[in-house]
């Protein structure tokens, strides 16, 4: 399902109005309508964000670099996406605490991910040294 | 992944807040309240549905 960038612009501005509106009433409903958009408009990127990436990793394969490390990008990405998303909400919500540590969250876990190419990095120096 | 489901949630809304503001003026603010949680309820349970399939499309376009 791949819909034009002027799709999603409509999305947005009709979803703000309708939060704008329902803010004075019930600001909770609001808040669902915000989420609500949020996720649909990222699900609408995603389907172009699959395409890059297959891309991307036909064109790793073919300079024949290896796949973990092309892996592990992806994934900080997509722990990237989360989490910014998260936060976004919690900030929408009036939680900038929460938001603060999911965004914390989402950094570790990003160098987490990134520390087994890290290792393998610094094995490969160590070796380099010795020989 | 539609439209209509921002003005279903906005019209649950302000069905809510009007049932609300009337069981409050006719003195039964305990019912206003259940009123609002249900709403609410019914809201979560669209919203989230829509952020299962975001994550679901999340986890298979990144592999986490």
């Amino acid at each position: 399902m791949m819909y034009d960038i002027w799709t999603w612009i409509i999305f947005a501005v009709v979803g703000a109005v309708s939060a704008l509106v329902l803010r004075q009433v019930n600001p909770a409903f609001s808040l669902c309508i915000g989420i609500f958009c949020a996720c649909g408009i990222l699900l609408g990127m995603m389907s172009s964000v699959s395409g890059l990436s297959d891309f991307l990793r036909t064109l790793s394969v073919q300079a024949g670099i290896d796949d973990d490390g092309f892996e592990v990008l992806l994934k900080a990405l997509g722990v990237g996406y989360l989490t910014q998303f998260a936060s976004d909400l919690c900030k929408d919500a009036g939680e900038s605490a929460l938001a603060s540590s999911v965004e914390t969250v989402g950094r570790v876990t990003i160098v987490c991910l990134a520390m087994e190419p890290a290792s393998a990095l610094l094995t490969m120096i160590g070796e380099m040294l010795k020989g | 992944m539609d439209i209509d489901v921002v003005f279903q949630i906005a019209g649950v809304g302000i069905i809510v807040a009007i049932l609300s503001q009337l069981l409050t003026k006719s003195d039964n603010k305990e019912a206003a309240l259940m009123v609002t949680v249900a709403g609410l309820i019914v809201v979560f349970l669209m919203v989230v549905d829509e952020i299962r399939i975001l994550f679901d499309t999340i986890k298979t376009v990144f592999r986490l």
